[in-house]
């Protein structure tokens, strides 16, 4: 049996995902946080789906994956090196749905929106790692930072403050794709004090992915204008409390290689 | 009328059902949080949403905000325990919500709802 619902905990961790084949230790991890019903599937369809072909836009992409994470490590200071490993294989399963690829097909032309996508779901992969979260939440954040500008134009532009509306409408127009990946687009702009867009939504009332999500996508969109990793870096973490929510920026920073970033040379 | 119930007590999710299909013909789908409230409303397209106020994030406000602004026809009954506090009120009201009850629900708060919806319905 296939489930036919994703199920998060409080907290919005995903215990079940939809379209995931429901082993004992599945059912069990349901039954340990008081889950007793969940709709099910019977398999079929959803195993042929998941077994789809790795295109030449996966391949692709799974290249870009492994020079951009070189490139978080020797240009930007940030500890991916130990978590290459991880990082390509969780991109790897990822890359295989096929909406992803569709979404990559079509910003491929974009150079900007392109990497932008692939180096948010390094870091927040990254990121995820050093949280210890598992193999499903890691796929799951890797989606929806690959998916968070699906509302963006042609133009690559912070100032769109319509695009995470338009990205969750779209999104959430696609019964391929979980809900939790619309509402995280949804939400990618919001911030902790409430100050964001489009809905002005504070605290309790953004998802743990978005909260994540908002300060990797803050971080790289400032290095896209400003060359300084360490000014971009210093700015990033002191919207502590303010933008982002604490535990998320005491996160960011553990993965900072401090003696790397240093020794960046200046451009 | 197709109802969801949005409420992360399955407690309170059966004394819901229980009050409000004494009162009517109604077909229940359940939702525990704001994100699976979002996926039940994709799928059932429920004429009805009561929806709790505190629930995992998106919080009951923050799921208020997302479906008034996708779904204008839905109609969104809030359901609190926070008593009479005027701020929540305002707030859910403010931000499209049809009506706001208390918990526990009581049978003629139901029934009112359900006049109210069918009055408007009609």
């Amino acid at each position: 049996m296939i489930a036919n619902q994703t199920i998060c905990n409080d907290r919005g961790m995903i215990l079940v995902a939809k379209g995931v084949l429901l082993s004992t230790s599945i059912i069990y991890r349901l039954r340990k946080f008081n889950i007793e019903v969940i709709e099910v599937k019977e398999d079929g369809d959803e195993a042929a789906q998941s077994s789809s072909t790795f295109t030449a836009t996966a391949r692709k992409a799974i290249s870009t994956v492994i020079d951009l994470t070189d490139n978080v490590f020797s240009c930007r200071g940030l500890n991916v090196k130990n978590n290459i490993s991880d990082i390509e294989l969780v991109m790897h399963s990822v890359l295989k749905r096929p909406f992803i690829q569709e979404f990559l097909a079509v910003c491929d032309k974009n150079e900007l929106l392109y990497k932008h996508s692939i180096r948010t779901a390094i870091l927040s992969i990254n990121m995820g790692l050093v949280q210890k979260w598992d193999t499903l939440n890691l796929e799951y954040l890797a989606m929806c930072a690959i998916l968070h500008d699906s509302g963006m134009g042609r133009e690559f532009s912070e100032h769109d403050t319509q695009h995470p509306f338009v990205g969750f409408t779209k999104l959430r127009a696609n019964p391929d794709i979980d809900m939790l990946i619309a509402v995280v687009c949804l939400q990618h702009h919001e911030y902790y004090n409430g100050s964001g867009f489009p809905f002005g939504f504070k605290r309790t009332q953004i998802t743990e992915f978005a909260c994540l999500l908002a300060i990797v996508d803050y971080y790289d969109r400032l290095l896209m204008k400003n060359s300084d990793p360490r000014k971009v870096m210093f700015e990033t973490i002191g919207k502590k409390g303010i933008l982002f929510d604490p535990h998320m920026v005491d996160l960011f920073s553990s993965t900072i290689d401090w003696s790397r970033l240093y020794n960046i040379p200046m451009s | 009328m197709k109802f969801l119930i949005v409420d992360d007590s399955a407690f309170m999710r059966t004394q819901i059902k229980q009050v409000f299909s004494e009162l009517a013909y109604i077909e229940f789908a359940e939702a525990v949080n704001g994100i699976e409230a979002l996926e039940k409303h994709r799928t059932f397209n429920p004429d009805v949403v009561i929806l709790d106020y505190i629930i995992p994030a998106p919080d009951g406000l923050a799921v208020l905000k997302i479906l008034a602004e996708i779904d204008k026809k839905v109609k969104i009954v809030m359901i609190t325990s926070l008593g009479n506090q005027n701020f929540i009120y305002k707030d859910c009201i403010e931000c499209g919500a049809f009506a706001i009850i208390t918990k526990p629900i009581a049978r003629e708060n139901a029934l009112k709802v359900i006049k109210s919806i069918r009055t408007r319905v009609i």
